[in-house]
């Protein structure tokens, strides 16, 4: 089988785009409604290839001007250091604002409590939400696609979240053409997706093609991990790993980045992009079956989580 | 049939014996006595066998020596030659395009060019991307059809399926359960319907798939209307049991009223009724025929069984009368995308990005071709200039072509800002403060006449009046209608039946700001003074609308436009 991956490479219209120049100009389209609609955009960023090609694609949209958006990092205190460090150089790189909302304050504060599990995934909310209000920030753009998860397969591209971040699914805007629906009260704000047409490939196919630098930790490489959850974990002090589980060291990649407590490396030999691209092209798990441990405990997970105002 | 990849038959052992159990159910089901339709003797010919492009040729009215393939409830060999999939020359294939009768508005001596339904469609679309939408009513086998389409793409894979298998378990129920593929939300699952528009994604060596799987529901048919309006393709699904049904011709209608280019009429569970041709060419006439009185000048019908998986991605051999193309088939071919030089450019201006004292305008352009040296027109001003460079992502360009994204300078400085409207000097669109739309209500506090409300066309938000709703005193959800408004500013729109995203706007409470209302300029494909009430020519209810009587029909402005009744 053809892995799908080589669509696209012969068209015989001449009037049609390629399938990357129609999902680039269609997010073009979306980051400048948001120029032209909202007063304090910003672009949550964390490192992970979605918000990178986000960000991308944010910088090509404006040229031959700077970005007019700020970045905000939800820190969840237990991320990568290769990534924090790709975050830093970014922000400097283009002169970028960035805002950082620290779930480990959040904690140290006793405005949070650590869950007794272990992932800090869910408790991203309370800081993001903080950072949101306190910033008044109007539009959020997130780097969610429709294909990760089922829930997300329904969020509108402009998606309206309450006065407490709220997502209502039974109550969307209705979205027909590209007419986007960006009006708010004050104290509301919209979450943006311009990846929503995106799938996984399609990221990494445009990484390729556009050669957009990653964390190491995309590619492969040799790391101590524990088996935990059913994926392969790093050790930290978040918790593992426990009694009777050993670490041992493998050559493993990351398709998702995120806390480190609850994100898995796979293994992988995929050093360079094409391979990477090959691998996933031939994967049998979506990236977040394969990589996130704290979206298998129940089928409506994601939903839960959207409603209180998670990403 | 030459398909460049092998599919498996649902190889993955939860999905057999899902389909296992479920075909035993029919057989014995069919054992009983139901949906023994016998299919002897001539098969007659559908309601027309063109080739997609050429003359609608006469109805054919036998066959010659054809039968179909018959009853038959023995196991399906899977090994039995496959049918010929060109077509026989002089015997129409049923899936072929059929394209409908011919019918001339009475008092009007032009015929209506099938070209109006081909609007182009918002959106940067190339032709390996398709843009698709699903409809059809409860419990026709939509979702069952989704679940294949995804499966046999590898669209789904293993955790996805595994997480299935698990909450069908936990239900209590024997076998994966299809349905929670595509229902993502809790509620959905709780009633077991689709109440949202769900995208999904897959590929096939050929193409790329972006699914609408709109939910077939009366009261979420402004669903429908949301992953339609993007939609270059529109599957409507039928039960071969039930034939054409109400829902049908709603979802026909709606696609008809939003111009989906092409539309594709799946007649599914045709294992029910022994893959006999008859009560296919039966459907597959009605069904043409009625989407010909909605303005729809080609369908495409297909015979599926998506549970057996019979003519969705790999030809029947139950079916040899099948000439035509499988749905995948189909949906891999059709010819989408970018269009020639039919239509006038159009640039809406979404933001101007200020640089070292030039002005950049940024927008996406929606049509045809803008040339650097172009003369331009900016609307509503009117005021005249030229295209001094055009930049593609930071690339400078001769030329911006449909889809595509770009910053244009132009050679004068004029005011132009965010709602603006470029277009060629010689083509532009008429700036107007009166707009005559058809519209699809979509919330649930009513439209009526005399309401403030917001209109959202292209990049502009002007404040509007609603003058007329016609026929009706109010729109409900859901509801289909025809309105007048008065703008405070004027708007640069196109008909929608020239141009979908120069010709579409929303209607937006300005107290909450509430999407309420989904307007296309111009007139709807169908008699426009009752569709309110869901009449056609040959429909059901039309007597019944007859009987309430249209006030709009004595109206000087449409009067001499109703397609005839029959």
């Amino acid at each position: 089988m053809t892995p799908p991956g080589s669509v696209g490479a012969d068209t015989d219209n001449p009037y049609a785009l390629a399938h990357l120049d129609a999902l680039e100009s269609e997010a073009m389209h979306i980051f400048r409604e948001v120029a032209g609609e909202f007063e304090r955009p910003v672009i949550l960023f964390s490192g992970g290839k979605d918000s990178i090609v986000m960000l991308h694609l944010a910088l090509k949209a404006f040229t031959p001007a700077p970005v007019p958006l700020a970045l905000l990092h939800v820190d969840t205190g237990h991320n990568f250091p290769e990534v924090i460090d790709y975050r830093d150089q970014v922000a400097q790189r283009h002169g970028l604002r960035l805002h950082v909302a620290s779930v480990q304050e959040f904690i140290d504060r006793g405005e949070l409590r650590e869950r007794p599990d272990g992932p800090r995934n869910p408790l991203q909310t309370v800081p993001l939400l903080d950072a949101i209000e306190k910033n008044r920030f109007d539009a959020v753009f997130g780097g969610g696609r429709r294909d990760e998860e089922k829930a997300r397969a329904k969020e509108r591209v402009f998606s309206l979240r309450d006065e407490f971040g709220g997502w209502d699914p039974r109550r969307q805007r209705p979205e027909p053409w590209q007419l986007y629906n960006g009006r708010h009260s004050p104290g509301e704000h919209v979450r943006v997706f311009p990846l929503s047409n995106w799938t996984e490939l399609d990221v990494w196919q445009y990484i390729e093609r556009e050669e957009i630098d990653l964390p190491a930790i995309y590619y492969a490489h040799e790391r101590e991990v524990f088996s935990g959850s059913g994926m392969w974990l790093t050790p930290g002090q978040w918790g593992g790993p426990r009694e009777g589980e050993r670490t041992e060291r493998r050559l493993v990649r990351y398709r998702t980045v995120g806390d480190m407590s609850c994100t898995g490396a796979v293994d992988s030999q995929a050093a360079t992009i094409s391979q990477v691209i090959e691998e996933i092209a031939a994967s049998r798990l979506t990236e977040r079956g394969a990589t996130r441990a704290d979206e298998k405990v129940s089928e409506a997970a994601m939903e839960d989580r959207k409603r209180e105002g998670y990403f | 049939m030459t398909s460049a990849y092998n599919l498996p038959h649902l190889t993955v052992g939860a999905l057999m014996r899902h389909i296992v159990a479920e075909t035993a159910a029919r057989l014995s089901e069919r054992a009983t006595g139901h949906g023994t339709a016998t299919a002897t003797g001539r098969a007659p010919g559908p309601a027309a066998g063109a080739a997609p492009g050429h003359e609608p040729g006469p109805p054919s009215g036998g066959a010659p020596g054809h039968t179909p393939g018959g009853p038959s409830s023995d196991p399906p060999d899977r090994d039995r030659a496959r049918p010929r999939r060109q077509p026989v020359k002089g015997h129409p294939t049923p899936m072929a395009t059929t394209t409908a009768p011919h019918q001339t508005p009475a008092g009007d001596t032009e015929p209506r060019r099938p070209e109006r339904a081909a609007a182009h469609v918002p959106g940067a679309i190339g032709a390996d991307l398709l843009r698709w939408a699903t409809a059809g009513s409860v419990d026709d086998g939509k979702s069952t059809l989704v679940g294949r389409l995804l499966y046999d793409a590898k669209a789904v894979l293993a955790d996805q399926l595994k997480a299935v298998e698990r909450t069908s378990h936990d239900r209590g129920q024997h076998a994966p359960d299809l349905v929670l593929l595509t229902d993502g939300l809790r509620a959905e699952r709780e009633q077991g319907i689709t109440i949202d528009v769900a995208y999904r994604y897959f590929a096939t060596p050929r193409r790329r798939f972006i699914l609408a799987d709109t939910p077939g529901h009366v009261q979420y048919t402004r669903n429908m209307v949301t992953g339609a309006s993007t939609a270059e393709l529109a599957v409507v699904l039928v039960d071969a049991r039930n034939g054409v049904v109400e829902q049908t011709r709603r979802h026909a209608a709606v696609a008809a009223l939003l111009r989906v280019p092409h539309i594709v009429l799946a007649v599914n569970k045709m294992d029910l009724v022994d893959y006999a041709e008859p009560v296919f060419t039966a459907i597959a006439r009605e069904f043409t025929a009625h989407a010909g009185s909605l303005g729809v000048w080609e369908v495409t019908a297909i015979p599926i069984s998506a549970l057996v998986g019979d003519g969705v991605v790999t030809a029947s051999a139950r079916m040899p009368w099948c000439t035509g193309p499988t749905l995948l088939d189909h949906l891999e071919r059709v010819d989408v995308g970018g269009e020639p030089a039919a239509r006038p450019a159009r640039f809406p201006v979404q933001c101007v990005i200020r640089h070292d004292g030039a002005r950049h305008y940024g927008g996406q352009l929606t049509a045809e071709v803008l040339r650097v040296g172009d003369r331009v027109t900016v609307l509503p001003s009117g005021r005249t200039t030229t295209i001094s460079s055009i930049d593609l992502l930071g690339r400078a360009v001769g030329a911006a072509r449909a889809a595509q994204s770009v910053t244009l300078r132009l050679a004068d400085e004029l005011d132009v800002a965010r709602g603006d409207l470029i277009a060629p000097a010689h083509a532009g669109p008429v700036a107007t403060r009166d707009v005559e739309a058809a519209v699809c209500h979509l919330h649930d506090r009513p439209l009526r006449p005399g309401e403030q409300v917001l209109l959202r066309h292209t990049t502009r938000t002007v404040r509007a009046v609603v003058r007329e709703v016609y026929g009706t005193a109010e729109l409900g959800p859901n509801d289909i209608g025809r309105i007048v408004l008065r703008t405070a500013e004027p708007i640069a729109a196109d008909a929608y039946e020239d141009a979908r995203e120069t010709g579409s706007f929303l209607l937006i409470d300005p107290a909450d700001g509430a999407t309420r209302t989904a307007g296309m300029v111009g007139g709807a494909p169908w008699c426009p003074c009752c569709c309110r009430h869901w009449c056609w020519p040959g429909a059901g209810t039309a007597p019944a609308n007859r009987r309430r009587g249209c006030r709009a029909r004595s109206s000087r402005r449409w009067a001499g436009s109703c397609p005839p009744t029959r």
